[in-house]
């Protein structure tokens, strides 16, 4: 009897699958790290990070490329830029309701993403911008170079190193921050900004430090996402990588910078490893069947367990 | 009045066609309890709102301590010394108790980003500091067995005491208390107002309060002012507001007499 449904095993064993895998893992904890520093712990709901991240590897992209930066000067200043956008976002608009600060966000996203498309002058428009990781390339070979001789011909085994280190210092600082007076501040706006404020905290401008935060690791995760494919394109910015990135927040639990990473790592294992599903379909049926198997993983961790996999239920219970 | 803290003046606020407040005037003393009562709609909170910068004026003046309030931000207003509770209380569910309370504190360099990188020692050492001043009024409030627990899980009454308890901790000058008395047993607010009578002997804190329960109005607050339909319609020691005929036409009823 031949099977009508089979996982090919080969690929999973495979170091190329895995690093695949991890250096997205990766790129999307720091741009979740960014949702979970709003949502999970500010009480704001971002649905413009992608815009976010768009905003970051493009200006990245095209300071080198068009203005011909360095690599290293651009890094810090498109990082900056992100940052700017989002307080220039947060600033009309967070007085709004929570609900209509998503709606201003996610077409925030839609509005970078359009520009992208069609400043074709700067950012190349559906042709992509190429060209803007030659200083990369050079690091990654130092770093290949130290590596094993058996390692050697796995070109992405350097970026997959930098993302997990940078992941584990943003998550680190995040947890300082979060720890600090500066970040109970945070989680009092989350429960109650009226109660915040009659406290004398400045609510406004928290948000907005939120925000530029979130906007910088958003910008950050884009600069990863840019070194991965070398090539900057307007659909890698899609709302819909937002809402992967909510997705993994909340798989890793709401307020838990640790389940982030968590979150991630099983949402990519899950979304490349259903690549390889062996149906009588069409490519496109197939592709389309692997959100359906990522949505049903979903429903079935919010009904049995709600607050995810790392999160406190006692906060969700308490928070009426 | 020379020795007066707030000074309400003609305060206006309009919600479409409603006047919520209608030209509101009156004083509060510096070390007094006042006591505002008056029908449901006649304004309190709303006036409490514009008093604290939850909302602004659309014509009137607040003076507080000698400076206008008008249009400045609620948290500014708080930092002034002028700080508020809320009809239904605002405990920060999800935290715990303690951190309620030292949330509150002010003058927290670890508040501020730069401050938390450039300043490590210096937030460290106020948090101390703080946490003390908040254990020891948690203790005072009854409250210290319940410190780490979320203040989620404190029945309607020990929030109400948290919530004076953390207003505290701001080192008010002068303490808004939006029906304080609301929900809460016998017992314990009893209790609340030994705190407020205490408070106010021993630190001069200016007390003003919205309450319905008229033993307390009439037991407890040196001064009475009685709004209805936006305005203030009597206001004086709280015998003469009593007896007052607007007032019991408009509030008190013939039952009271």
């Amino acid at each position: 009897m031949t099977p009508v449904f089979a996982v090919s095993l080969d690929a999973l064993t495979s170091a190329d699958f895995w690093i695949g895998v991890g250096v997205l893992a990766g790129t999307y904890t720091i741009f979740t790290l960014g949702l979970q520093l709003n949502v999970g712990f500010t009480g704001i709901i971002n649905f413009g990070q992608a815009g976010f991240m768009a905003i970051g590897a493009y200006s990245m992209g095209i300071l080198v490329v068009r203005a011909g930066w360095s690599l290293w000067a651009a890094l810090p200043a498109a990082t900056a830029i992100a940052m700017a956008a989002g307080v220039l976002i947060g600033l009309p608009s967070l007085r709004l309701r929570a609900d209509y600060f998503a709606i201003v966000t996610i077409a925030f996203a839609e509005i970078v993403r359009y520009v992208a498309q069609n400043a074709r002058g700067l950012t190349g428009g559906n042709q992509g911008l190429l060209g803007f990781d030659d200083q990369w390339l050079d690091v990654s070979d130092t770093i290949l170079g130290w590596l094993p001789a058996s390692m050697q011909d796995q070109f992405l085994l350097p970026l997959l190193i930098v993302v997990w280190v940078t992941v584990a210092i943003l998550t680190g600082l995040l947890m300082l921050l979060q720890r600090s007076p500066w970040g109970r501040v945070l989680r009092a706006i989350r429960e109650d900004e009226d109660a915040a404020r009659a406290l004398g905290k400045n609510v406004l401008a928290y948000k907005l430090q939120s925000i530029a935060l979130a906007a910088a690791l958003g910008a950050i995760a884009g600069y990863f996402l840019a070194l991965n494919l070398s090539f900057l394109s307007p659909e890698s910015f899609e709302p819909q990588f937002t809402f992967i990135g909510f997705t993994i927040l909340i798989l890793g639990g709401l307020a838990n910078y640790v389940g982030v990473a968590l979150g991630s790592l099983i949402m990519w294992t899950l979304l490349e490893a259903t690549r390889f599903i062996d149906l009588p379909l069409a490519a496109e049926k197939v592709a389309a069947l692997r959100f359906v198997i990522v949505g049903v993983a979903l429903i079935l961790l919010v009904a049995f367990r709600p607050q995810g996999l790392l999160g406190k239920r006692q906060e969700m219970v308490l928070r009426d | 009045m020379t020795d007066e803290l707030l000074r309400v003046e003609e305060v206006v606020k309009r919600f479409g066609g409603v006047h919520a407040v209608d030209g509101a005037t009156f004083a509060v003393r510096g070390g007094s309890i006042t006591a505002l009562i008056g029908p449901n709609g006649a304004g309190k909170t709303t006036l409490f709102n514009v008093v604290t910068g939850f909302q602004r004026a659309d014509r009137g003046e607040v003076v507080y301590d000698g400076r206008t309030v008008g249009g400045r931000p609620a948290h500014a207003i708080a930092r002034c010394g002028m700080v508020r509770t809320f009809q239904i209380t605002k405990a920060l569910a999800a935290m715990p108790v303690i951190d309620n309370m030292t949330l509150a504190a002010p003058r927290q360099p670890g508040e501020h980003l730069a401050g938390v990188i450039a300043r490590p020692y210096a937030a460290r050492k106020r948090e101390k500091a703080v946490r003390e001043r908040a254990r020891e009024l948690l203790a005072r409030y009854g409250l210290e067995q319940k410190a780490d627990d979320y203040a989620g899980t404190l029945s309607g009454g020990q929030r109400k005491l948290l919530e004076l308890a953390r207003v505290l901790m701001v080192e008010p000058r002068m303490v808004l208390l939006d029906e304080p008395m609301a929900g809460v047993n016998p017992t314990l607010g009893g209790k609340l107002l030994e705190h407020v009578h205490a408070l106010r002997e021993q630190e001069g804190t200016t007390f003003l309060l919205i309450e319905h329960d008229m033993e307390v109005v009439m037991g407890h607050s040196d001064r009475v002012i009685c709004m209805a339909q936006g305005r203030v319609i009597a206001d004086g020691e709280p015998e003469a507001v009593r007896s007052d005929p607007r007032v019991i036409d408009a509030y008190l009823g013939g039952a009271a007499r």
